[in-house]
């Protein structure tokens, strides 16, 4: 009898969750899938963003997509820098973590010091890094006669996206390392002393005890991380606005292009449909294959 | 308080919260749409003063310098009351799908100059009603050129003779940017339209066709000195942009620099005492040098608008004398309101052939939508190998592309 009483639906309950759902439920289903379905459909049309009469033309968009050398070309840069600034990114997150949990002096002042870039602007840090590239080295190549710091890194188009993940990873470092720091917090401090009495190295202590705790902090960083190099948009726009030559176009800024300068509006869309199930598929198998790691639940 | 009624307060403060939203999408308000950045103050005085003679109209001044922002706002079908356009084949599609009201025979359109307003017609409709013109300039230095006994260059050889002297002196003979690639395709545009073919987009149509550029030696001529043309720039044109161009030609820094007719109010603000001239740009390939430009600010009402007479209200007084008179002043680019009196500083060279017919439409007026845009990147790259050959080949493929989309 008891059983049956737990098992029966608790209306009241039910209708307080639903009622705190269904107002985000309401918002998210029409400013986010509304539109996500809307995007699919002209994806298969040729609208251009302006005419009112447009056709469908299936696959089409897909399939010149994939034939469009500047397409490609923004796809082998976002694939490039996504893997540069995911695997970075956790590293030094969880280097300036670690350091940052020592107890040394002025421990509050280095957290603080190190969070400072996360309060800047985007577009703003990305303009303060483009006048210290662009005039700031460059002016002490020339005194100190080193040549590799005279040109501006950002004209160069062998080297523009590591001036682009330099600017991306100053600011992008801070948030992942309070989370890092927070996930250390959570390792009880008995086991790692029973660690260090049964004679367990840092690297062993770091390696079985410290990563594994922190596996479900660095899952979330890494699909934040994923999501954010995928779709970098403003420290390009502000730093080399896709230039030189179009070596540091991503493909969040060409659908930009595509769509609102081209007058490519279907083109734009089946570029962003693409890009989301591209997105979706990583993170599902990323936090797929870090859950069957972590150490509790 | 219970969790049921908790949940209810919380679920109306949720959907509270987008009521501002809703109520800035006030019906009594016309939208000045702008694409002009450098009006906006102007825009803003004129607004004051209709508003105090018209307090039942209210008028608010949007003001972006991204043309791709406008283009949103059209797919979205959100037209700007009052929307600054351009004449190019984008806005033209948007004339062409009844987004704009067809303003022929409107009153305020005869206080503009008859020759201008049927320049900015289009299949024979008045979507726009232009009040400034732009054309394409040398702005030179006049201290500098007086100081090394220079003449003002008309032909590409003087103007690159002109360079060697400066540089030869220890001078910074010209600002060029390229980091900014809409500036880049402006000024390869301009120049293109107005010192190499005042036609130039035939030829792409004729490459559209099956043609090649390199059928036209003018435009391959014109591809190498442009490119030779950028090796006198006196800071590397990839890491310099628009605004570090502007700023060492107002400080003086630099001997001359192109811009357009715009520029001319940028550089009086930013340093009144500065002297010099800005002068139609120099033959590239022997044609008659003319000014390339456009209507520079031409405004449309929205077909739609809620606030049709409102916009028009607002457009009559724009246009009545001592207000048009106010915004010539302040814009200080060539007006087209026949009321309006004065003389710009700096620009008379470009005013004289501006009413003298040497002014030509830029190329992107009859290109289609996103060419030029194309084009721009292909530029940067240009500049990077100067491969001329490449450049051609690139722009004959995408030429083709262009033409077959637009159809």
């Amino acid at each position: 009898m008891a059983a049956k009483r737990k098992k029966r639906v608790d209306w009241d309950r039910e209708l307080t969750h639903a009622l705190f759902v269904t107002p985000n439920f309401i918002l998210y289903t029409l400013f986010s899938v509304f539109p996500i379905f809307v995007g699919l459909y002209y994806s298969f049309t040729n609208w251009d963003g302006i005419k009112r009469k447009y056709k469908f033309v299936g696959f089409r968009n897909y399939v010149r997509m994939f034939g469009d050398s500047r397409f490609q070309r923004a796809v082998t840069f976002n694939a490039t820098y996504v893997l540069m600034y995911v695997v970075l990114l956790v590293l030094l997150a969880v280097v300036l973590g670690l350091l940052l949990n020592q107890k040394v002096r002025a421990r509050s002042f280095f957290r603080s010091a190190y969070f400072f870039p996360a309060v800047i602007g985007m577009l703003s840090c990305g303009m303060i890094f483009r006048q210290i590239f662009g005039h700031g080295l460059p002016a002490v190549g020339e005194t100190l006669g080193i040549e590799w710091l005279k040109t501006n890194i950002l004209i160069d188009p062998a080297k523009a996206k590591f001036g682009i993940l330099f600017v991306n990873l100053w600011q992008g470092v801070c948030i992942p390392t309070v989370l890092v720091l927070a996930g250390l917090q959570t390792i009880p401090a008995e086991l790692n002393e029973s660690a260090q009495l049964d004679g367990a190295t840092g690297w062993n202590i770091f390696k079985h005890i410290t990563i594994p705790f922190l596996l479900p902090t660095i899952s979330m960083i890494l699909v934040l991380a994923l999501k954010e190099s995928l779709m970098i948009y403003d420290y390009i726009l502000a730093l080399t606005d896709g230039g030189p030559a179009g070596r540091t176009e991503s493909v969040t800024m060409l659908i930009m292009k595509h769509a609102f300068t081209e007058l490519k509006f279907s083109t734009g869309v089946a570029e962003a449909i693409v890009l989301a199930v591209v997105i979706i598929t990583i993170s599902v198998v990323q936090i797929y294959l870090t859950n069957r790691k972590k150490v509790y639940e | 308080m219970s969790r049921k009624c908790i949940a209810l307060l919380l679920s109306l403060l949720m959907i509270l919260s987008v009521v501002p939203a809703l109520a800035a999408l006030d019906a009594g308000t016309v939208e000045l749409y702008s694409q002009k950045k450098e009006a906006i103050e102007i825009y803003d005085q004129i607004i004051a003063d209709f508003s105090a003679e018209n307090p039942d109209v209210k008028v608010v001044q949007t003001t972006t310098a991204d043309g791709s922002t406008f283009l949103g706002r059209v797919a979205s079908n959100d037209i700007p009351d009052i929307g600054g356009v351009y004449l190019q084949s984008a806005y033209y599609n948007m004339m062409d799908e009844g987004y704009f009201l067809d303003l022929t025979g409107e009153e305020f359109l005869t206080k503009i100059s008859p020759d201008i307003v049927e320049l900015a017609a289009y299949n024979g409709k008045h979507y726009v009603v232009p009040i400034t013109m732009n054309g394409y300039a040398l702005y030179v230095n006049t201290d500098i050129f007086a100081q090394h006994n220079l003449a003002i260059p008309t032909t590409y050889d003087e103007l690159i003779a002109v360079c060697e002297t400066l540089k030869a002196a220890g001078v910074n003979p010209i600002a060029l940017q390229g980091k900014s690639v809409g500036n880049l395709g402006q000024n390869f545009e301009r120049l293109l339209g107005g010192c190499v073919d005042h036609e130039a987009w035939k030829v792409a149509e004729a490459v559209a066709e099956g043609a090649s550029h390199k059928d036209y030696p003018a435009f391959v001529d014109y591809m190498e000195k442009w490119v030779k043309l950028y090796s006198y720039a006196g800071l590397d044109p990839l890491s310099t942009d628009d605004d570090d161009c502007n700023r060492m030609f107002a400080a003086g820094e630099i001997a001359m620099l192109f811009t357009g007719t715009w520029g001319n109010s940028v550089f009086m603000n930013l340093n009144p005492e500065l002297k010099y001239e800005a002068v139609v740009p120099p033959t590239f390939s022997g044609v008659e040098p003319f000014t390339c430009g456009t209507v520079d600010i031409a405004l449309t009402v929205g077909a739609d608008s809620d606030n049709v007479e409102g916009a028009k209200k607002f457009l009559n007084y724009f246009l009545s004398e001592g207000p048009a008179q106010k915004f010539a002043e302040g814009d200080r680019n060539p007006n087209v309101v026949l009321s309006t009196n004065y003389e710009i500083p700096h620009m008379s060279a470009i005013s004289a052939a501006m009413q003298d017919g040497r002014f030509a439409l830029i190329p992107s007026t009859y290109w289609p939508a996103g060419y030029r845009d194309e084009i721009q990147i292909m530029l940067q790259q240009l500049l990077l190998d100067g491969d001329v050959n490449a450049f051609i080949e690139t722009w004959d493929t995408m030429t083709v592309d262009f033409y077959e989309d637009a159809e």
